[in-house]
C-alpha cells in the first residue's frame, strides 16, 4: 500500500486533507504537524513513498525546507512534494527547496481539490507533476545545474569560514562588530571571510551580499549548511 | 565587564583608519543621519583648507624650506581628497573596492600628511586655526562605527587621550625640550601643536557624540512613525476582518442554516471570499511600493483554476519577477482582471497567460478557447472597451485564434508613454 507522509502546521486541515486523500486515493497517510515531528513520524513508518510538505511554519524556528531536508535524508527513495500558498512569503523557501531537492511536484493549497488529489496520484504513479500554474511563477524556467546540496562544500573552505556562519547564524542585527564578537575573529578577518565566500555565493542567487542577507541565506539553508558547519567543526 | 587587550586596541584603531568605505556592505541609500555625517565631514575639511589658505595670506609671507613653501598645496589637497571622497560616497553611495590593507595603509599616509601640513602651515598658535579637523574626525570616526556595528562612547575619549602612552610621550618630550633647549622655542611652537591636538579630540568627541545624539534620535523618530503605522494598519485590518470577512462567512452561514443556496454553492461562495482575500492582500502589497508582477497575475491565475479552468501556459519567474511601481502595478492588475474575467465569462475552458516587457511597455498576453472576438467588436461601455481607452491607442490588441481570441494589453512603464495614454484616452 503506497505510503504518504503529510507535514503541514494547519493541524484541522491536514486531518481532513490526509482523510480525503486515504478516502479517494485509497493511499495511507501519515500526518506531522510540527517540524519536531517528522523525525518521530519517520520512524513509525515502515516505508514512505511520497511527503506531502508545507513550507511555511510561522509558529517555529525553521520551515518546511528543514523537513524536507530530513525526509530527504532519512528516505532518499521517497518523493518530495510541496504543498503551498504559493505566496512571496515563502517564495524564497520554494525557490531554494526546488533548485535544491528533487521536488516531483508543488501544489497550492487554493487549487480545487480534485486537482490536488490528480497531482497527488500523478507523482505517486509517474513519479512527477506538473506544479501547479498559481506558484510556477514563483519559480525559475529552469533549475540551475550548478546548485546541488554538494555545493555547500564550497561555502565551508575551512574551519575559519564555519566560525563565520555559526556567527552569522546566531546574529540577531548582524554586524562586523557583532560577527567578530561571536565567533572571537578579528574584523578584518570576517571581512575576509566575507569576500573569500563572494563567487561561491553568486550561484545560490547572492550577488555581493550584506551581512544581513548571508545571514538570512545561512538560517533558510541551514540544514544544507550545517553538516559542512559540523564537518569543520569536528577536524 | 570585559577589558580591552592591546590587540584589541590596535584592531579597532586600524578599523577606525580604513574608514567607513571598509564596512559598509550596504547600498547607495543610508538614513538621513549618515547623510548629515558625510557632509559634515566633508564640509569640516572644507572648511579647514580654506582657513589654511586664508591664514597663509593673511599672515604674511614665512621664508622657509621648500617643504614649508609647498605645506598649503599639500594641506588644500590632501583636505579636498577627503572631502571629494566622502562627499561623493554620501551624494552615490559608490564604493571603491580596494583591499583592507592598502586601504590602512593609504589612509594613514593621508592623515600624516593632514597633520604635519596642517601644523606647518597653521604654526604656533595659529594651530588653533585648525579645528574643524577636529569635526572631520569625529564625523568619520562615528559613520565608521555605524556602519561597523559598533557603540562609540566619544565622551571617554579625551581622558583616554590624556592617559595615553603617546600623549604621556608627548609631554615628557616637550618637558625635556624645554629643559635642555631654548624654553621660548618649545612653548612658542611646540606647545600649541599640543594645544591643537587637545582640541581636536575634544572637538571629535562631541562632534561624534552630538552626531551619535541625532542618530538615536532619528532611531527613535523612525520607530515612532512604525508604531504609528502599524497600529493604524492593524485598525484597518480589525476593521476589514469585521466589515467585510465575518460580514461575508455570516452570510454564507445564515444562507446555509436558511437553506436558501444549495450546497454546491457554498464552495463557490466561499471561492469568491477567498479571491476577495487575494485582492485585499495584492492591495496591502501595493502599499508597500515592491510589488512583483507575479503577485499582480497570481489572484487571477486561482481564479481561472477555481472556475475550473485548465491553465495551459504561465510566465516562469524569469518573466516576471521584475518589481513595478504601484501605479504600474495598479495598471498592469486592471489589465489582468479585465481580461480574465472577459474570457472567463465568455466561456472559456483553457487559459494560456504569458507576459512580456520592452523598457516602454509591460504586457500581459491572455489565450483563450471562448470564440472568437475583434478589437472593431469591443461594447461601448464595457470593461474591455474602457481599457482600450485607458491604455491608449494600440495597446489593446485583440487577435482571433483557431479557437479562441488572444488579447495583449500593454501598460506604459515611463512616465512619457503614460502621459501619451491620458492624452490618447
Amino acid at each position: 500500500m503506497v505510503q504518504l507522509l503529510l507535514v503541514d502546521d494547519a493541524g484541522a486541515l491536514a486531518e481532513l486533507f490526509a482523510i480525503a486523500i486515504e478516502s479517494k486515493l485509497g493511499h495511507l497517510v501519515a500526518v506531522a504537524v510540527a517540524l519536531a515531528d517528522v523525525g518521530d513520524a519517520l520512524k513509525t513508518l515502515e516505508h514512505l513513498d511520497l511527503a506531502i510538505v508545507d513550507l511555511s511554519f510561522p509558529q517555529e524556528q525553521g520551515t518546511g525546507l528543514d523537513a524536507l531536508a530530513e525526509i530527504h535524508l532519512a528516505c532518499p527513495s521517497a518523493k518530495l512534494a510541496i504543498i503551498t500558498q504559493g505566496d512571496m512569503w515563502v517564495a524564497q523557501v520554494l525557490r531554494d527547496a526546488w533548485e535544491l531537492l528533487p521536488i516531483a511536484t508543488v501544489i497550492s493549497k487554493s487549487a480545487p481539490l480534485a486537482y490536488q488529489l490528480a497531482a497527488i496520484e500523478s507523482v505517486v504513479t509517474t513519479g512527477s507533476a506538473p506544479v501547479d500554474p498559481a506558484v510556477q511563477t514563483l519559480l525559475p524556467a529552469s533549475r540551475p545545474p550548478l546548485r546541488t546540496l554538494s555545493s555547500f562544500a564550497s561555502l565551508v573552505h575551512h574551519g575559519g569560514h564555519a566560525k563565520l556562519w555559526t556567527a552569522l547564524l546566531s546574529a540577531s542585527d548582524p554586524s562586523y562588530k557583532e560577527v567578530a564578537d561571536r565567533s572571537g575573529l578579528k574584523l578584518n578577518t570576517v571581512k575576509n571571510y566575507r569576500a573569500q565566500l563572494l563567487p561561491d555565493l553568486i550561484m545560490h542567487g547572492l550577488n555581493d551580499p550584506t551581512l544581513r542577507q548571508m545571514r538570512d541565506f545561512a538560517i533558510r539553508c541551514r540544514p544544507f549548511l550545517t553538516p559542512y558547519l559540523d564537518l569543520r567543526d569536528s577536524k | 565587564m570585559r577589558g580591552t587587550t592591546a590587540s584589541q586596541s590596535t584592531e579597532r584603531s586600524l578599523a577606525l583608519i580604513a574608514g567607513r568605505e571598509a564596512w559598509s556592505d550596504e547600498g547607495p541609500t543610508g538614513s538621513a543621519v549618515t547623510k548629515v555625517a558625510g557632509v559634515v565631514e566633508a564640509a569640516a575639511f572644507l572648511i579647514a583648507a580654506v582657513l589654511g589658505w586664508t591664514y597663509q595670506l593673511t599672515a604674511g609671507s614665512h621664508a622657509g624650506t621648500p617643504v614649508i613653501v609647498f605645506a598649503p598645496f599639500a594641506f588644500s589637497m590632501v583636505c579636498l581628497l577627503f572631502s571629494a571622497r566622502q562627499l561623493l560616497l554620501t551624494l552615490t553611495g559608490r564604493k571603491l573596492h580596494i583591499p583592507y590593507g592598502v586601504r590602512v595603509t593609504v589612509r594613514s599616509m593621508l592623515a600624516l600628511a593632514l597633520m604635519t601640513s596642517a601644523f606647518a602651515v597653521m604654526p604656533g598658535w595659529a594651530s588653533l586655526n585648525t579645528w574643524p579637523i577636529g569635526i572631520a574626525l569625529g564625523a568619520d570616526a562615528v559613520l565608521t562605527s555605524w556602519a561597523l556595528g559598533w557603540h562609540l562612547r566619544p565622551l571617554r575619549w579625551w581622558p583616554a587621550f590624556v592617559l595615553s602612552p603617546y600623549h604621556l610621550g608627548a609631554i615628557g618630550g616637550l618637558l625635556g625640550a624645554a629643559t635642555f633647549q631654548q624654553s621660548g622655542s618649545v612653548w612658542s611652537t611646540a606647545f600649541p601643536v599640543l594645544v591643537a591636538l587637545h582640541s581636536w579630540v575634544i572637538i571629535a568627541s562631541l562632534t561624534a557624540w552630538g552626531l551619535n545624539q541625532l542618530d538615536e534620535s532619528e532611531k527613535a523618530d523612525r520607530q515612532r512613525l512604525y508604531d504609528t503605522a502599524a497600529t493604524v494598519e492593524h485598525q484597518k485590518n480589525a476593521h476589514w476582518m469585521h466589515d467585510d470577512l465575518c460580514a461575508q462567512l455570516r452570510l454564507v452561514s445564515i444562507q446555509v442554516q436558511s437553506r436558501s443556496i444549495e450546497f454546491e454553492d457554498v464552495a463557490q461562495l466561499l471561492d469568491d471570499l477567498d479571491h476577495q482575500i487575494r485582492l485585499r492582500q495584492l492591495d496591502a502589497i501595493f502599499a508597500t511600493e515592491t510589488v512583483r508582477v507575479a503577485e499582480i497575475i497570481q489572484p487571477w491565475l486561482r481564479r481561472a483554476q477555481n472556475n475550473g479552468v485548465l491553465i495551459d501556459r504561465v510566465p516562469s519567474l524569469d518573466d516576471v519577477s521584475m518589481v513595478v511601481s504601484t501605479e504600474v502595478g495598479r495598471e498592469f492588475s486592471h489589465a489582468v482582471s479585465v481580461l480574465t474575467s472577459n474570457a472567463l465569462n465568455a466561456g472559456a475552458t483553457r487559459l494560456s497567460f504569458d507576459v512580456t516587457r520592452t523598457e516602454e511597455y509591460l504586457s500581459i498576453i491572455i489565450t483563450d478557447d471562448a470564440g472568437g472576438l475583434s478589437a472593431s467588436e469591443l461594447p461601448v461601455g464595457r470593461a474591455l472597451w474602457s481599457l482600450q481607452q485607458d491604455l491608449g491607442d494600440g495597446q489593446l490588441v485583440v487577435t482571433p485564434t483557431d479557437t479562441g481570441t488572444m488579447v495583449q494589453a500593454s501598460v506604459a512603464r515611463t512616465e512619457r508613454n503614460r502621459r501619451g495614454a491620458i492624452v490618447a484616452r
